[in-house]
């Protein structure tokens, strides 16, 4: 799988392979075993040992070396997609959400009225076979909900929509 | 050595330092009674002591510090002694002497040493009086045209400094003639408004000086030696950082006359008990700065290069002990050095670090020693010094030390608190530290030490962040297989059942 790494401000995309990762085109053997009971881990990159811990965050995970940590964040390609065909943040606060991709609706996680904080999860699409919460880029109160449990949507649908008057 | 000369000391400290004379009184077949605050009460200096004693809540005010209280725990306890470690109360001369009145021994120098010491003004004047050099300085003057003729005399550039000063308030360097009206006048103001006193004096700028420091121990026989010196220069805001023995720069001849000086210095003051005096290097001379009236934290490099334990030695002494050894003319063997672990997170300014120690894994192997307050499990709070852990090393020389230092923190591994760790492995490869140039200004002056990180491992943490995210995402596409071994023969099934993730998997089967 591909992931987009996001680690003292820059974007490293790596993917996995059968024996390691390619991190910035090139190729690496690569594998991770757990200390049992503790954060360590043992990272081999080909025959190298680099001993770490590890812990996880709201969006990745902090590894420690040698008592420095890197906070590192986290995506997938699909949620990396997602987020990217959606509004860049804080330039206007979106009043309306639509869909980003083709699929089924398998949930809808909110009430019309409902009054819901920035990162709430609002739709859930199934996508070839995986489900993508759709979530609240910013605070506000859902107006209007157009679309049900089971419904197909295709890209751009409009899901749902926030009250005009929520100034933030 | 013969019988003990006290059967019980109780430790008014807490952390590594009250540690390390618990482990001195136990090798010594003397009991250790521990106190400790509220928040303390699983503490390593409780659970090795002998005997503990709760003495109040987190404030220091009203624990650590409060001198009744610990007097009273050491009578309860039936304590013949009191051992102050460093801070808190050791250069209180009002506790010692209420030690000494409650009729028991205060582990340290008599009262009045310890006051004569502790006015740096005094100390100052004292000093210069026995003929130890100070920096040299003019008296408090009134006027420009004063500081202006002081300034010719002591040559430039020089510093101007605050009398009732401390903190770098007042304080400012003057290098040429032109820059000295202006000077004197904000000096003067900074310190009128800091202090509420104006009067402002020059000394002589010292530019980089090292710090070095000559630890001595004296009976109350009129016995006295001089162990050598310590260098403390890596520091930031007048906090040791890492320290050494012996400082690269002193040779035989300049360490015998650093320590009869210091000697003479002791002598002045009637001094008894383990002391340190502290000088400023510059360019071959050397200036008294202040005395130290107690155990140092970095008293373990003086022991790593002599073979002496000073916290015994102090013990003994304060039982009235005459000394009774002369030092070794081998002194110093090899090279030591020691790096405080505190919880400060040099990334980011050396804020401090608190929370608890989830894990902690001191290194080990030859010529390596852990002086530790701290184990796993223990909540770091804000009430106090944030010195976690010494790691100490010793070697042949000092590029074997510093080769040491650089492999033990590597070892090292601590989870949960930022600790100055990563600050201490740049130093240990940084070029002028290795070839030994260094200054009290050498933190300042690499500004460069920790920004950024290696590339390789900044890799390393995105493949591993990687890996165990596909790990987690991996776990629930397991095959569903029957009991017993699976196909390749690596899982039996109940194996795979206690794998982390197994749950969901099952739950989504």
């Amino acid at each position: 799988m591909k992931y987009y790494v996001r680690r003292a401000g820059e974007l490293v995309e790596v993917e996995t392979t059968e024996t390691g990762v390619r991190i910035a085109g090139r190729e690496a053997r690569a594998q991770i075993e757990s200390v049992p009971g503790s954060e360590r881990r043992h990272l081999l990159i080909g025959e190298r040992g680099v001993p770490l811990s590890a812990q996880r965050t709201d969006d990745g995970w902090a590894i420690e070396i040698h008592g420095r940590t890197v906070q590192l964040s986290l995506e997938d390609e699909r949620t990396h997609t997602i987020r990217e065909l959606a509004p860049p943040h804080g330039v206007r606060v979106p009043r309306e959400v639509r869909a980003p991709m083709a699929g089924l609706v398998l949930r809808v996680e909110v009430e019309e009225g409902q009054r819901v904080q920035a990162g709430t999860g609002l739709v859930v699409i199934e996508a070839m076979k995986m489900e993508n919460e759709i979530r609240a880029e910013a605070a506000g109160t859902v107006a209007t909900i157009t679309v049900a449990e089971g419904q197909a949507v295709d890209p751009d649908d409009l899901l749902l929509a926030f009250a005009g008057e929520e100034g933030e | 050595m013969s019988e003990p000369s006290f059967s019980r000391i109780l430790v008014a400290n807490r952390g590594e330092i009250a540690v390390r004379v618990i482990r001195a009184c136990r090798e010594m077949g003397i009991e250790s009674v521990a106190v400790y605050s509220e928040p303390d009460r699983l503490a390593p200096h409780v659970m090795l002591a002998d005997v503990t004693v709760p003495i109040g809540p987190a404030r220091a005010s009203e624990s650590y510090l409060d001198g009744g209280k610990l007097i009273d725990a050491a009578r309860l306890t039936g304590s013949q002694a009191i051992h102050p470690g460093y801070g808190f109360l050791a250069e209180n001369p009002a506790f010692a002497s209420d030690v000494l009145a409650a009729g028991m021994i205060f582990i340290g120098p008599p009262p009045e040493a310890i006051e004569a010491m502790g006015e740096k003004t005094r100390a100052r004047a004292l000093m210069r009086d026995a003929g130890v050099p100070v920096v040299p300085g003019s008296e408090s003057v009134a006027t420009e045209e004063e500081a202006r003729q002081a300034a010719r005399e002591l040559g430039f550039p020089v510093m101007l400094k605050a009398v009732a000063g401390g903190g770098g308030k007042g304080m400012r360097v003057v290098n040429e003639p032109d820059e000295l009206a202006s000077a004197f006048t904000r000096a003067r103001s900074e310190a009128g408004q800091a202090f509420s006193d104006p009067r402002v004096y020059l000394e002589r700028f010292l530019d980089r000086p090292r710090h070095i420091e000559i630890q001595i121990l004296a009976d109350r026989h009129g016995n006295a030696v001089h162990l050598g010196e310590r260098e403390c220069s890596i520091q930031r805001r007048h906090q040791k950082l890492i320290e050494e023995a012996p400082a690269p720069v002193v040779d035989a001849e300049l360490r015998d006359r650093m320590g009869l000086v210091a000697l003479e210095a002791i002598r002045t003051v009637g001094y008894e008990s383990a002391g340190t005096v502290e000088f400023l290097y510059a360019e071959g001379e050397f200036f008294f700065l202040e005395m130290n009236t107690r155990l140092q934290v970095e008293h373990p490099v003086t022991e790593m290069v002599t073979g002496v334990d000073i916290v015994q030695e102090q013990i003994r002494l304060a039982a009235g002990e005459p000394l009774g050894w002369e030092p070794d003319p081998a002194w110093p063997i090899g090279h030591s050095i020691e790096c405080r672990i505190s919880g400060e997170d040099p990334v980011n300014g050396f804020l401090p670090s608190v929370g608890r120690i989830r894990e902690l894994e001191p290194p080990g192997g030859p010529g390596v020693r852990w002086d530790s307050g701290v184990s796993t499990g223990f909540d770091v709070g804000p009430h106090y010094d944030p010195l976690l852990a010494k790691l100490i090393v010793h070697a042949g020389d000092r590029d074997q030390a510093i080769t040491r230092m650089r492999r033990a923190l590597l070892e090292l591994h601590v989870a949960g608190v930022r600790t100055t760790q990563p600050f201490h492995l740049a130093v240990m490869g940084e070029a002028d530290f290795r070839e030994g140039r260094i200054s009290i200004r050498y933190v300042e002056d690499h500004p460069e030490l920790l920004v950024g990180m290696e590339e390789e491992l900044l890799d390393a943490a995105t493949i591993a962040a990687v890996l165990l995210e596909e790990e987690c995402h991996r776990t629930p596409v397991i095959p569903v297989r029957p009991l017993g071994p699976t196909r390749d023969g690596q899982l039996s099934g109940w194996q795979r059942a206690f794998r982390p993730g197994a749950a969901e998997w099952k739950a989504g089967v």
